[in-house]
């Protein structure tokens, strides 16, 4: 038997005690650092913020992050800097459930999503882990969209609630352009003679428009900057419809410039029926507006991030979009119509958190019954 | 048009101009080389320069030269180590590496840069010439005839890309069959995903085209357990631009197939190397060297996918319908410079054009110049051990396949492909026609399914469907029926 050896017995302990102030400094870390103040000016000094983008490198939204790495960090107080960093997979599902379920809180990882996102969450399609509703966003930038017919189709608007003219052509049923206009029809009943809906994007459909093969279909305000605008002025095409956005009231409203003179869904609704549109169509119609064209794309949090991390990103928002230089790169180049502070929360609010559960539900059965996005 | 040649003139001569195409040429010389990885990836990395580049000309030329002369550098990888430099260099490892093999591979690389060159400078004029006859012509052609061209791919690549027409149908189909995995093309349905989040896009072409034949290549090396050549290498660069310059036919025809394929929407040049491939073999009178080291089956596939670019920007430019899977991103990139394409492209902002097709020629010269420099050096690359070469090879593979998605799926994906990849290359069944069945399957069902939505089944009885649809048959007959096989048609060794 060994003999007891009272050094031993103290190192012991020493190990023992240093193991106990370490055990009880880390289950404390959190708390501590919870507690410790995050100072706006100091806090993202030295770091470095990665945006996760569920895209395609060289995608749009890709694009707009590169826009962003350049244009945010000198708004940012300590000016960090922005990787952006594509995550592809699953039309955007694989990135955001990333950033929803593994990305760290401590205002270093944000996502930058899209409609696609927006609309796959809204209406729980497979696979998706995520819930936007919970994401701090701090930054939007919206779009518009057109749908338009062949300048001589119609004799005038109202014919096409009589005869099954219009043969619609563009993406699958749950791309944006398309179930914006399968809803306008749905709101409006509007009668459609065929839905070919499998072109790869809005430049392949225009080339199907242009070819014949189908006699409608729709673009964004860029596409309308484009072609479309010097098409109208010449009547080679003929605008149905804009979607319209939504204002912080909740109502749908035209979007000015460029498409200032196109009437909206709402406009045609009041033209045809006299009375304003109502009911849980209606609301599905503008939940939808806000998923994919108000928030068309949207810098936002993983869930459970400080709200003093969310404010410091949030303010620096706001200061970027009023900012001169900011504004004439961004009119020249991606011209995102890009949107912050309580204007786009109330928005975010009012189509995101609190959206009309009746709508939502019906919506979600409709486009599964009625379009199969499962 | 003499204001815009003007323009375009003065755009082309601004310093700043010529800076930014070098740096683009360079870039995208280094992409091309990397296994696996091309145009795309090259394309993606300039766009954030371009940002701040105030010059249209000049951020368009960058990112063009960086997108057109992968397809040049490409050469390099396939030929000294038989791996795919990128999705569309695949076609010319079988003979270039060939060659190689037998200690020439500077040879094959000057006859690879310049079929490339003139390639590339053919898409460039093709370009010119098309744009006012290009418009009209893309629009007589709708979803059906696009479905039954598609069609046609599928078919000549699965009876006359292998020895047996049976053995290629299977692989075609097997193709085609891995194309079908992931979300359809006209309804939010998944298939064949097994609820893993990573199929639902369907499986990346990079990670496939990686495995099918890199990984069966550096395998079958490491078993003989030498060095890639067996003999110490010749240079031999002017003997291969000679060869080059020798079989001008074949080459010239590689580019009119390349920039023909480009024009239609969504194929690029990961179909047009392999139909070219084919066409040089079919239309040659002693296929008995084809897989052994025929100069003539890497002339073909090396001008046509340098064509191929040329192609792609005409419905780009056009109609802003991405001609091939990398010009999305040359969309962006007009977006950024704030263009708009379509009309406007050959009325207001013609001298801009001119200066993308003055890039796109210029580009496909420096880069064909500056590899020509390193031939030397390069050849010798093949006397080095195995053992030295094929872990670091390996590396490079596997993170270029991985490049696509970054998420470890790639990695199955390239395993079980290499699998595959290896017991076909062991059975000789022509991995080429898989390669082509899974591109060319998505393209085939999307424009089915749109034809369908239209017109239902009359589509069947448009004029240009009954054409393509006899030429199909044609081809049917002619591979099961007619056609004498090279002694080794796929070089499965």
């Amino acid at each position: 038997m060994r003999k007891f050896n009272p050094f031993q017995l103290s190192a012991l302990s020493y190990h023992c005690s240093v193991f106990v102030v370490m055990a009880v400094l880390f289950l404390a870390d959190p708390l501590l650092s919870q507690a410790a103040q995050i100072d706006p000016e100091t806090y993202y000094k030295g770091k470095s913020i990665e945006f996760i983008v569920p895209y395609p490198a060289g995608g749009g939204t890709d694009l707009m992050g590169r826009f962003l790495s350049f244009w945010l960090p000198r708004f940012i107080p300590g000016n960090p800097s922005i990787n952006v960093v594509t995550m592809p997979g699953a039309g955007g599902t694989i990135g955001a459930n990333h950033v929803y379920k593994v990305a760290r809180k401590d205002g270093t990882t944000m996502m930058l999503g899209s409609g696609g996102n927006n609309l796959s969450g809204l209406l729980e399609m497979k696979g998706v882990e995520f819930d936007l509703a919970k994401m701090p966003m701090v930054l939007a930038s919206s779009t518009s969209i057109v749908h338009y017919t062949k300048g001589d189709l119609l004799k005038n608007f109202k014919e096409i609630f009589e005869k099954e003219i219009i043969i619609y052509g563009h993406m699958p049923p749950g791309g944006s352009q398309t179930t914006t206009f399968l809803l306008a029809k749905e709101v409006l009943g509007v009668k459609t003679k065929k839905l070919v809906l499998a072109y790869g994007g809005s430049g392949d459909a225009r080339r199907a428009f242009l070819s014949g093969e189908v006699n409608a279909t729709s673009d964004t305000h860029i596409g309308y900057m484009g072609q479309l605008r010097g098409m109208e002025k010449k009547g080679e095409i003929y605008m149905l419809w804009q979607t319209g956005t939504l204002d912080p009231e909740g109502n749908l409203v035209r979007v000015d410039p460029p498409m200032g003179h196109i009437p909206s869904v709402y406009d045609r609704y009041i033209e045809i029926y006299g009375k304003a549109p109502t009911g849980k169509v209606w609301e599905a119609f503008k939940i939808v507006v806000g998923a994919v064209i108000v928030f068309d794309k949207s810098l936002s949090f993983p869930p459970g991030t400080p709200r003093e991390i969310v404010d410091i990103m949030s303010k620096a928002c706001e200061k970027m979009i009023k900012d001169p230089k900011f504004i004439a790169d961004d009119t020249a180049k991606l011209k995102l119509n890009p949107m912050a502070g309580e204007k786009m929360q109330r928005i975010f609010d009012r189509f995101f958190v609190h959206a009309d559960a009746d709508a939502k539900k019906w919506l979600k059965s409709w486009m599964k019954e009625k379009w199969g996005v499962d | 048009m003499i204001e815009a040649l003007a323009g375009a003139f003065m755009a082309v001569t601004d310093p700043l101009y010529l800076l930014a195409l070098i740096c683009g040429v360079l870039i995208g010389i280094v992409v091309g080389i990397l296994p696996g990885i091309g145009g795309m990836v090259a394309m993606s990395v300039v766009l954030p320069f371009i940002f701040r580049l105030d010059n249209p000309p000049a951020a368009l030329a960058m990112i063009i030269g960086a997108g057109a002369v992968c397809v040049t550098s490409d050469s390099i990888t396939a030929i000294l180590f038989g791996v795919p430099g990128t999705v569309a260099g695949a076609a010319t490892i079988i003979d270039g590496y060939a060659i190689a093999k037998k200690g020439e591979a500077g040879r094959a690389l000057g006859a690879a840069f310049t079929a490339s060159l003139i390639g590339g400078i053919f898409g460039a004029f093709c370009l010119t010439v098309s744009l006012p006859l290009a418009r009209p012509l893309i629009l007589l052609m709708g979803s059906p005839e696009f479905f039954m061209m598609a069609l046609l791919g599928v078919v000549s690549m699965a009876t006359l890309g292998g020895q047996s027409p049976i053995k290629g149908t299977i692989a075609a189909g097997l193709g085609m069959m891995l194309s079908s995995v992931g979300g359809a093309p006209g309804a939010m349905i998944y298939r064949y995903t097994l609820d893993i989040p990573y199929l639902f896009n369907g499986i990346p072409l990079v990670p496939v085209a990686m495995g099918l034949f890199a990984i069966p290549e550096m395998a079958d090396l490491l078993i003989r357990g030498t060095q890639i050549a067996e003999m110490p290498p010749l240079t031999g660069l002017r003997i291969g631009i000679r060869d080059a310059l020798r079989n001008i036919g074949v080459v010239l025809k590689g580019a009119v197939i390349g920039a023909y394929v480009g024009i239609i929407p969504g194929m690029g040049g990961s179909v047009a190397n392999w139909f070219a491939y084919g066409y040089a073999v079919g239309s040659a009178k002693d296929k008995s060297q084809f897989g052994k080291g025929d100069i003539r089956g890497l002339l073909g596939p090396e001008s046509a996918n340098n064509a191929c670019v040329g192609g792609d920007m005409i419905p780009t430019i056009l109609f802003g319908v991405p001609g091939g899977p990398m010009m999305a991103i040359l969309l962006a990139a007009f977006l950024v410079v704030g263009i708009y394409p379509g009309r406007d492209m050959v009325t207001t902002h013609l001298d801009l054009t001119i200066s993308m097709i003055w890039s796109l020629a210029i580009a496909n010269l420096l880069a064909a110049l500056i590899c020509m420099v390193f031939v030397r050096p390069l050849s010798r690359i093949t006397n080095i051990s195995i053992h030295y070469l094929a872990p670091c090879m390996l590396m490079v593979i596997i993170l270029g396949g991985f490049q696509t998605t970054r998420h470890w799926g790639d990695l199955i994906v390239i395993l079980l492909c290499g699998i595959i990849g290896w017991y076909m290359k062991r059975f000789r069944f022509p991995r080429p026609s898989l390669l082509v069945g899974f591109v060319l399957g998505q393209i085939c069902e999307q424009y089915l399914y749109l034809s369908i939505q239209r017109y239902d089944y009359e589509f069947l009885w448009r004029p240009g469907v009954i054409v393509i649809a006899l030429l199909t048959m044609f081809t049917v007959y002619w591979g099961f029926f007619r056609m004498k096989k090279p002694e080794a048609g796929e070089a499965e060794d």
